[in-house]
């Protein structure tokens, strides 16, 4: 019991076997999905810090999506290698989230929502409009990413893709997890519940805020970064308010402040979109209901009620 | 001078039907203490409805207020469906669930009409001339549908024993529940009258603008704006705070440059923020987010 | 029992805080040393609650002086004067309701580690969390959820918390508030083991009886200042006091 409670190691580990398995088992079109379902991995959970533990209203997910797609894919067609544009929209999402944490992070709950809703419009209105740059309304092309590490060649498979996609959310998740159970996530979780007890307890909450915004901006840019490899276009358009619905869909079903439940969340989501989008014009409307039922009948997330009937998968804060 | 007198009316016109949105917005944020994310959607609807009637034949009067009276049933069904259940959860869900009924109403009149169309403005004709000065006369109109319902509201909540009863209980929901005022009912009343609100901003928006599903997109943050510039919660700061906007949004887009003046705004407001946290009202009302 | 005639742990000099035109807090001073109770007494709107949060640091205050360790704290924030050795309870939610109670004390030594603590790895930490819940005796509560606790325990849990930290000056906010008698007695010899062990403490209650016992100073107050202040003899048999509590005399 007291092992289990330690923190269930027992499910993403299952789920990494079935990852590893998967690109054998299914057909190039099914592994690309999966692939997808990566770079939003990487993104839930990152968007999760904020959303969830820290319990802000980040109104931000798709603003700093589309940061990392545009600052890796921009570099990436200057011929930059795969490494360094990731690392470039790691550093891009971390430094504007702090900027933009610094000034926003003391407001209230909905003043704070709104400045993520300005930032995303403000992001938008400049994709669209510093042509020169950005390509303006049509975006750019984005090239298959080349890594220094691989002798610079350009991955095309879908194999490939997928299994660098995988060695980047891996990482990602264990590292999403160790904070979520180190004494900053520790310190997210009071400063989120009570904020009078946390600074009690010698938490500076607005630092603690802030760096849930920096972390979740980083996170949130390198998801966005791989999503943009795999569209092979950067479009201004898809990172305003259907992205960031989908985003937090994710979370929701998840179940929030479960970094395994992020993870699922993203690769249900992914799947769902996937099935909709044979649907034309009704994908609002499922949308729209599965999140309302989502919220009305599981109070926490698919992952986190399940979770609950099996006490000893609930994560830990420990 | 007289350009500017049209960009004045122009913009107190679109600024009206922001403040609309934005007080109705603050109604029933003061009764529930959420942000109603489907208001640009019930906007919408309004329009939607109001057209379709029109095209199908309907008056024109009459089809206002069938729309009107439509979309208030439907911020009742929200009342039911996606706030009452979920009064004590956590506030992230709250919102979610307001979201969620934005996506549905959306996506069901995307459903039905795939393109934009055009509707017919309340008086026949497109401009009035006053002097030199020539305008559309819609935007009068909207600022005087702002004047009446505003005072309207003013008048029912200072001098109806109802309107007591609500603004009572708004500010304490438990006080209330204790004296025996009926809170669901007040909730219900608060969800109604913002949507019809929000309906009346859309029908008067719509002959300036086209209807399509996503019309209630940018009103819709454009009242979030109006309302952090006035102070949220305050309810004529709402209606400052959209005039605001209004003047804004239409004085960019004339003096600048037509991308900048949907921006300007924004910019404006998160400036704002940035110097001021609490809004231009200072430490006015100050709306608790309440914590389950 | 002297208190050692060194700075004080906590003091609050002159200390006035202002609602709007009301003066809830008006010109009090006070001081906690090593291994003393301070005791804060006063009937409801007495103002004790407003001047213990300015002292913690949750209250801003319109005029006067905090010091902490001799060390001008005025203008710091509450999480700067905790990390400065000050823990505090508070009369309600001071614990998280859905974390178990280890993880709420392992809140504690989260505290502890931002005073010095040496760091800790995750299995040491759980260790000693566990070790700390047993000194307390309440180690069969470790997977509780502190919401489902009653007052009595979630008390206990919140002191475990607290000095799980390790703190040389701890705020108690009616901690003896909706307690059964005998919790309270419980609590009252818990609070002076951690005196006897050198921990300054400040208590605020508005039941008399229990600081009468516990408190080695206590400062009355009504209607925002001082009304009165001795050792518990002396404040128990005070004609103003007891007027105080029972009427509304006014100033």
């Amino acid at each position: 019991m007291s092992a289990l409670r330690r923190g269930s190691v027992a499910v993403p580990v299952a789920l990494l076997i079935v990852a590893i398995a998967l690109p054998f088992l299914l057909n190039g079109y099914h592994v690309f999905i999966f692939s997808m379902a990566f770079a939003y991995i990487i993104a839930a959970v990152g968007f999760d810090m904020a959303l969830g533990r820290a319990g802000l209203l980040a109104f931000t997910g798709s603003a700093f999506f589309g940061l990392g797609a545009f600052v890796a894919g921009r570099l990436a067609t200057l011929g930059v290698p795969t490494e360094l544009t990731l690392l470039a929209a790691i550093a891009a999402g971390a430094v504007l989230g702090f900027l933009y944490g610094a000034v926003t992070v003391r407001l209230q709950a909905y003043y704070f929502a709104i400045t993520g809703i300005v930032l995303m419009l403000l992001l938008n209105f400049f994709y669209r409009n510093a042509e020169a740059i950005t390509g303006g309304y049509s975006g750019f092309s984005i090239p298959a990413p080349s890594f220094l590490l691989a002798g610079g060649g350009t991955l095309r498979s879908a194999t490939a893709m997928y299994f660098v996609g995988l060695c980047l959310a891996v990482p990602a998740f264990i590292v999403a997890r160790l904070i979520g159970r180190s004494r900053v996530g520790r310190s997210w979780r009071v400063a989120r519940e009570a904020p009078a007890v946390a600074e009690g307890l010698g938490i500076n909450v607005w630092r603690a805020r802030l760096l849930a915004v920096v972390l979740s901006s980083a996170y949130l840019a390198l998801g966005g970064a791989w999503f943009g490899y795999l569209s092979l276009r950067f479009l201004p358009e898809s990172f305003m308010f259907e992205q960031l619905l989908l985003l937090f869909l994710m979370l929701i079903i998840g179940g929030l402040r479960s970094v395994t439940g992020s993870a699922l969340g993203a690769v249900i989501l992914i799947w769902f979109n996937q099935y909709l989008a044979e649907f034309v014009g009704v994908s609002d409307i499922i949308y729209g209901i599965s999140l309302l039922a989502c919220v009305l009948l599981f109070s926490r997330g698919i992952y986190g009620t399940l979770s609950n009937r099996f006490r000893g998968f609930r994560e830990s804060l420990l | 001078m007289t350009t500017f007198i049209q960009v004045l009316i122009a913009g107190l016109g679109q600024g009206s039907v922001y403040a609309l949105m934005a007080l109705g917005l603050t109604l029933i944020l003061r009764s529930t203490t959420v942000l109603n994310f489907s208001h640009g959607a019930l906007y919408m609807a309004g329009a939607f409805i109001a057209l379709e009637l029109i095209r199908a034949g309907v008056g024109y009067a009459l089809a206002v207020v069938i729309a009107i009276a439509a979309v208030a049933l439907i911020g009742a069904i929200i009342n039911f469906l996606a706030f009452q259940p979920l009064l004590h959860k956590e506030h992230v869900t709250q919102v979610f669930a307001t979201f969620a009924m934005s996506s549905i109403i959306v996506g069901i009149v995307g459903y039905v009409t795939v393109d934009q169309r055009g509707m017919p403005p309340i008086l026949p004709m497109q401009s009035v001339r006053v002097g030199s000065i020539t305008f559309n006369p819609q935007y009068l109109i909207m600022i005087g549908v702002l004047v009446v319902a505003g005072t309207a509201l003013a008048l029912f909540f200072r001098y109806t024993r109802a309107g007591v009863v609500i603004r009572a209980s708004t500010d304490n929901l438990r006080g209330a529940t204790l004296v025996g005022i009926n809170v669901r009912r007040v909730f219900l009343i608060m969800w109604t009258l913002g949507a019809t609100l929000a309906a009346i901003a859309g029908i008067l928006a719509a002959p300036t603008t086209l209807v399509s599903a996503t019309m209630g997109d940018t009103p819709m943050i454009t009242a979030l704006a109006a309302m952090t510039l006035g102070g949220f919660g305050s309810i004529p700061g709402s209606v400052i705070g959209g005039l605001l906007m209004g003047l804004l949004e239409t004085g960019g887009n004339f003096y600048v440059s037509t991308q900048l003046g949907g921006v300007a705004g924004f910019i404006a407001v998160f400036l704002l923020l940035v110097i001021r946290p609490r809004g231009l009202q200072g430490s006015g009302r100050h709306v608790e987010v309440r914590r389950v | 029992m002297t208190a050692a005639a060194a700075t004080p742990l906590l003091e609050g000099i002159n200390l006035t805080v202002r609602f709007g035109g009301l003066t809830a807090v008006g010109d009090m001073t006070l001081a906690v040393n090593r291994a003393q109770i301070v005791g804060l007494m006063g009937p409801n709107g007495a103002g004790k609650t407003t001047l213990f949060n300015a002292l913690s640091g949750h209250q801003p205050v319109a005029s006067g002086e905090i010091r902490i360790n001799g060390v001008s704290v005025t203008r710091e924030s509450a999480s700067g004067r905790a990390r400065r050795g000050l823990a505090r309870t508070f009369q309600l939610g001071g614990l998280v309701g859905d974390l178990t109670v280890l993880e709420n004390i392992a809140l504690g030594f989260d505290h502890g580690r931002r005073l010095g603590q040496p760091a800790r790895s995750r299995a040491a930490l759980i260790a000693a969390a566990r070790e700390h819940l047993a000194a307390f005796g309440l180690e069969e509560l470790e997977f509780v959820y502190a919401a489902n606790l009653g007052a009595g325990l979630r008390r206990r849990v919140e002191v475990a918390r607290v000095m799980a930290a390790e703190p040389t000056l701890v705020l108690l906010d009616e901690p003896a508030a909706g307690l059964a008698h005998d919790e309270r007695d419980d609590l009252a010899k818990l609070l002076a083991s951690l005196r006897d062990r050198g921990i300054g403490l400040l208590v605020t209650e508005h039941t008399s009886d229990f600081l009468f016992a516990v408190a080695d100073q206590i400062v009355v107050m009504n209607f925002g200042r001082e009304l009165l202040r001795g050792p518990a003899e002396v404040v128990r048999s005070d004609q103003t006091v007891l007027a105080a509590y029972l009427g509304g005399q006014h100033p």
